[in-house]
């Protein structure tokens, strides 16, 4: 899309070995940006909200986890994984089982015990997004995500410059948490850039997400200058951001941003990450709210479009 | 503007989006509906009476003549109703969804059956006492050794015999003609009684002469017939050479036949008519006279049309009983009666709309009576009215019109099983068109299914059929492809169990269970030393038992020709009328016999296992492999866990599994297309199943994919294993697409499960065509789509192994249901119900 432009062999083949960690890719993925997308999830993300759906993007280094549904108890050992597995969720303690169950993982014979994260190259990764090409058009393609893309620079700029050659459409989910340079370089290689924005207050930002948010609204801002393509996303979370007051304070900000945006998704919270809290044997931290009626969402929503905004729910 | 020009210039004002969550049949409609389903199904004893009776009277005569009597004797005979709320009247029986019995198909294994009818597991009737004294007394013993079971069975050779017995593939259509196929409506409609008539007296008019006979007159198109096609007349016996006149003086009985019974329904409607009140009285009396008109005449308007359409369709069920009579493009048929009603203003949208439904109503009250094995195969009634809608013109324009979104919109509205509701999509199919399509699949009923020009009509032209006929294609019951008016597929010959030669295979060529030898005697699996060697040894086998099936189906397919001719349905399919010869005999210009390999997704995902555990990684000795599989894996759960989650699954886009699936459904492929039937035409091959991979799977041992012993193959066609599919829907589109699917003219059937939230939404409605555009691109004939149901969704959680590929999609996120725990899933079950309330 983005050019289009050939890249000379040398070049390409430079680009193909460099590697990443990543922990999944998501074909015929349908809320990541236009048309019929191909996932990347990059593994590592400066962040640490308590509402996230994909815990294991977290940390950057591969990770062990224990998927009580896939078990079949299958007798391989004392215990079941899933029984030892959730007895005593501190780290230090999982590190001690470390090796136990990275000998179970390679033994497994149903999938319970599986390594999050692995190492892969840049052409490896591009040749699994290339098998979907016949569904990439009407603005289909490629959308990196994760965890931070942004975090792994080498790899994304490579995944990315691979795809612009081959002529697939190219977007990014960021949470904008860096210094703006190290999205700039990515930035010719974009199509569309989907830029989370999840609230306008610095210390709630901060106490929620573990960082504050002056840098994410930088860097915003330097994008909106540029008119680069961007679509906004707002995870709507209880006791954090879903409230009236919030999301206009949020679309004030958006608005004031001289209309270069005009596009929000705004995601709606959903607890679907809970068995894979339990998997990695971490507690699940975003107790005690009750998700959002489709009503709330909507008005929620309405709010932002009674600004000029267009809204989607869902993404 | 008047109404007919302003749909044209938008198609879509006949369903509009704002329209597709409403269910709106008219009251008429409802009632109807209410009637057919609070019918009891039971057992009509008539057609068999005076078929008994019709016989009798006619032995000694050549058949042709006996099987037209037969039908003039029960258009004659046969009691008819005109139910109070009717507008388009006629059935075949008495009351609807009655089970036919056609003796002369067999008798032996209703006699069997007579008493558990109304108790049996599946497609239950019931039967009153005085019909099974009927039966039993005056209909089963004149039949005893005159049914086409009992001389098909004295007719098919040993070796068939005992391969048939070994489970290698099965006969179809031994015990009941065959119907499947497409008749000509458009002609039906356009010549009436009267014009077929006149065709009929012209042809035979030239065996008057001295001389011999002149040339029929040319053809509309003139072209040269595609000579692959032509039986040989010495093939044929009972057609053909000197069997004309035969031919000619049956179909005249025929045509007699059908203006009785069509009048019949006029004089009832008219006595009903004195009796009746207004404005009951003044709907018979219209009744009356449009039977009267169409008892002799071609249809005028769309009400004739739709009534002169179900007409055809009572006959040929009267005359054949069988499965799969199917109308095709019904979209481009009555069009032309649409458009002159809308015009003139005879007609309005909302009024010819109802009008369709009560013709979609009468499709739902033909049920067929199958035996309990059958019924395992087919389970449900299906009788297979298929109805196709858009796709491309003869010329190869796209052929959408209002009248595929009136269908659609039916469809919509009434959401039954019949007619089987089909769209053709190619490159240039209008994304109103899809959108609306995919807004109707949404409502979950697995229609409209889709079949895909791009590579159905390559693969048809492929086999010797002119181009203009293969962009008229039309869907015959579930998923086969013929051609309306033009060819006798014969789609159902065969359905031969590459799964079953696998499993002889691997055992060489020994069923494992009983040590019997059933195929060629070659190398076992720990006595080969490659996976080449293996697959030599399989190929053989298969060639063997593509022979055989191939020796099997030209006996049924004589018999037939022997036993069914069929007068009434040689005259609406085109060159019989004008060679002389009946559609079984080779009459028509198309054709040719389907058989259905089944099922690559097993035979790949066991192949993958075999080449990964035991010759590549050795971690399974060949010895341990057989012993588990005789096993049934007992005690070796762990192995057969191994084996599902630790090789790669056809499925999932993963080309270690993939070539063999590309290798063995083109080989099965290759192995038939080299026949030619006794009609002259080739042999072709499918890969669908419908139901039959339920006991079809009971036939198969264990097999080295992890499915234990008598468990169902995988479902479909092409779909993958249950649950095997873990990747995306994407991928198992890609994944079937390695096959060379334009070799499988005769039909594929591929089935795809999702959750009801991706059909949420106009934007995700969007996003389903996308995969559509896909599907289209990938060359893929077929596709049907399942939204699952919350039952689907409890199952999911009590065997989370077999529905491991459901994908629940959240911006960002990625998850499978069979993983989130417990209360999300019941979170979404109960969604799902209340959506579905
Ligand atoms: S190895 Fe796998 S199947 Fe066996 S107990 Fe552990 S998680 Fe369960």
């Amino acid at each position: 899309m983005n050019g289009c432009f050939e890249l000379a062999t040398s070049e390409r083949l430079r680009l193909e070995r460099v590697e990443g960690t990543i922990f999944d890719i998501q074909r015929y993925s349908l809320h990541d940006g236009p048309g019929l997308r191909t996932n990347v999830f990059f593994k590592g993300c400066p962040l640490r909200c308590g509402w996230c759906s994909n815990p294991e993007s977290q940390q950057r280094p591969p990770e062990l986890a224990v998927f009580a549904s896939q078990c079949i108890r299958c007798g391989q050992w004392g215990d079941a994984c899933p029984d030892g597995w959730h007895a005593q969720p501190d780290e230090h303690w999982k590190q001690n089982a470390r090796a136990e169950y990275a000998r179970r993982a390679a033994l497994c014979p149903a999938g319970g015990v599986r390594w999050i994260g692995e190492r892969r190259t840049a052409g490896d990764v591009l040749a699994e997004v290339k098998r979907d090409a016949v569904f990439y058009e009407d603005g289909g393609g490629m959308t990196l995500t994760g965890g931070e893309p942004v975090l792994q620079g080498d790899f994304a700029e490579a995944l990315l410059r691979l795809a612009c050659a081959e002529c697939i459409h190219t977007a990014i989910e960021t949470c904008g948490h860096y210094p703006w340079p190290a999205l700039e370089r990515l930035l010719p290689h974009l199509d569309v850039v989907l830029f989370d924005v999840k609230h306008v207050d610095n210390a709630t930002h901060r106490a929620h997400t573990g960082v504050g948010n002056e840098l994410i609204l930088a860097n915003l801002r330097r994008l909106a200058a540029r008119s680069a393509p961007v679509i906004i996303r707002v995870p709507l979370i209880p006791g954090f951001n879903a409230t009236v007051e919030q999301i206009l304070a949020l679309g004030e900000m958006l608005v004031g941003l001289d209309g270069a945006i005009t596009r929000v998704d705004v995601l709606p919270y959903h607890t679907l990450a809970r068995a894979k809290y339990a998997a990695l044997a971490r507690p699940y931290p975003w107790q005690g709210q009750a998700g959002l009626s489709d009503e709330e969402v909507e008005s929620l929503a309405g709010e932002l479009r009674g600004m000029g905004l267009t809204v989607t729910v869902g993404g | 503007m008047n109404q007919w020009d302003e749909l044209r210039a938008n198609p879509t004002l006949a369903f509009p989006p704002e329209s597709w969550s409403e269910v709106c049949p008219d009251a008429r409609t409802a009632e109807i509906r209410r009637r057919l389903r609070e019918t009891p199904r039971q057992i009509d004893v008539e057609r068999a009476r005076y078929t008994t009776r019709s016989y009798q009277c006619t032995e000694g005569q050549p058949m042709p003549i006996r099987r037209a009597t037969m039908l003039l004797d029960l258009a004659g005979q046969m009691s008819i109703t005109i139910h109070d709320d009717e507008l388009i009247v006629g059935n075949r029986s008495l009351l609807p969804r009655m089970g036919v019995i056609a003796p002369e198909g067999a008798v032996e294994w209703i006699d069997r059956e007579l008493d558990i009818l109304p108790t049996r597991p599946q497609d239950r009737f019931q039967v009153a006492p005085e019909v099974v004294r009927e039966l039993r007394e005056e209909v089963f013993p004149y039949w005893r050794g005159r049914t086409l079971e009992e001389a098909v069975a004295g007719r098919v050779p040993a070796a068939v015999a005992a391969a048939v017995a070994g489970k290698a593939f099965s006969l179809n259509q031994t015990d009941h003609a065959q119907g499947h196929i497409l008749p000509d409506v458009p002609t039906w409609l356009r010549l009436g009684i009267g014009g077929l008539r006149a065709q009929v007296a012209a042809a035979r008019a030239r065996f008057d002469e001295p001389n011999p006979p002149t040339p029929f007159p040319a053809r509309e198109g003139g072209d040269e017939l595609p000579s692959p096609h032509r039986a040989c007349p010495e093939l044929v016996e009972g057609g053909g050479a000197g069997g004309e006149v035969i031919f000619y003086d049956a179909a005249l009985i025929a045509l007699d036949a059908a203006a009785t019974l069509i009048r019949r329904y006029a004089d009832l409607a008219e006595q009903m008519a004195v009796d009746a009140v207004p404005p009951r009285r003044a709907e018979l009396q219209e009744i009356a006279g449009v039977c009267r008109w169409l008892a002799e005449n071609p249809a005028r308007d769309f009400r004739e049309a739709l009534q002169a359409t179900w007409f055809l369709f009572v006959l040929l069920q009267i005359e054949s009983n069988a499965s799969s009579f199917s109308p095709g493009r019904l979209d481009q048929y009555l069009l032309p009666y649409l458009a002159t009603d809308l015009s003139s203003g005879a007609l309005t949208l909302p009024a010819a709309q109802a009008w369709l439904e009560y013709l979609w109503l009468k499709f739902n009250e033909v049920v067929l009576l199958r035996s309990s094995a059958s019924a395992r195969y087919f389970a449900g009634f299906p009788i297979g009215f298929n109805v196709v809608l858009g796709g491309q013109l003869a010329d190869g324009k796209d052929a959408t019109n209002p009248l595929s979104y009136m269908c659609l919109r039916a469809q919509a509205d009434l959401g039954l099983t019949q007619p089987n509701l089909s769209i053709r999509i190619h490159r240039d199919s209008p994304q109103d068109f899809l959108r609306a399509a995919a807004a109707v699949i949404s409502r979950g009923s697995g229609m409209p299914q889709v079949f895909n020009d791009e590579v159905i009509i390559p693969g048809q032209i492929r086999r010797g059929i002119v181009p203009q006929d293969a962009r008229n294609y039309a869907v015959v019951g579930c998923v086969e492809l013929s051609n309306p008016g033009l060819a006798l597929g014969w789609s159902d010959a065969s359905m031969f169990n590459m799964v079953r030669i696998l499993e002889l295979t691997l055992f060489g060529g020994a069923d494992p269970g009983t040590g019997v030898q059933i195929g060629l005697p070659t190398p076992r699996l720990d006595q080969v030393g490659s996976l080449a060697e293996l697959e030599a040894a399989y190929d053989a086998q298969m060639a063997h038992f593509v022979a055989l099936m191939v020796k099997g189906c030209d006996v049924v397919d004589a018999m037939h020709a022997e036993m069914l001719s069929s007068p009434f349905l040689s005259l609406v399919i085109q060159d019989c009328i004008e060679r002389g010869m009946d559609v079984t005999a080779g009459g028509a210009r198309y054709n040719f016999s389907g058989v259905q390999g089944v099922q690559v997704a097993n035979v790949a995902d066991s192949l993958a296992a075999i080449e990964q555990a035991v010759f590549e990684e050795h971690w399974l000795s060949a010895g341990e492999l057989l012993a588990a599989l005789q096993a049934n894996f007992a005690g070796r759960e762990l192995l057969r866990q191994r084996l599902i989650n630790r090789v790669p699954k056809y499925g999932n886009d993963d080309d270690r599994v993939d070539r063999f699936a590309r290798r063995w459904g083109d080989r099965y492929s290759k192995l038939v297309e080299p026949y030619r039937n006794r009609r002259g035409g080739p042999y072709q091959p499918g890969f669908y199943t419908v139901s039959a991979h339920v006991p079809m799977g009971a036939d198969v041992g264990a097999t080295p994919d992890g499915r234990r012993a008598g468990e169902p193959l995988a479902d479909g066609g092409l779909s993958p294993s249950a649950g095997r599919d873990r990747r995306s829907a994407t991928a198992v589109l890609r994944s079937v697409s390695k096959l060379n699917l334009e070799l499988a003219s005769n039909g594929t059937l591929l089935n795809m499960k999702f959750l009801p939230a991706f059909f949420t939404g106009m934007a995700a409605l969007d996003k389903f065509v996308l995969l559509l555009r896909g599907f289209c691109r990938l060359k893929i004939p077929h596709v049907q789509f399942n939204v699952v149901s919350a039952e689907t969704l409890r199952q999911a959680q009590v065997c989370p192994e077999d529905y491991r590929g459901l994908v629940v999609r959240v911006a960002g996120y990625s998850a499978y249901f069979t993983e989130l725990d417990r209360e999300l899933q019941n979170e979404i079950i109960s969604r799902t119900a209340f959506a579905e309330a």
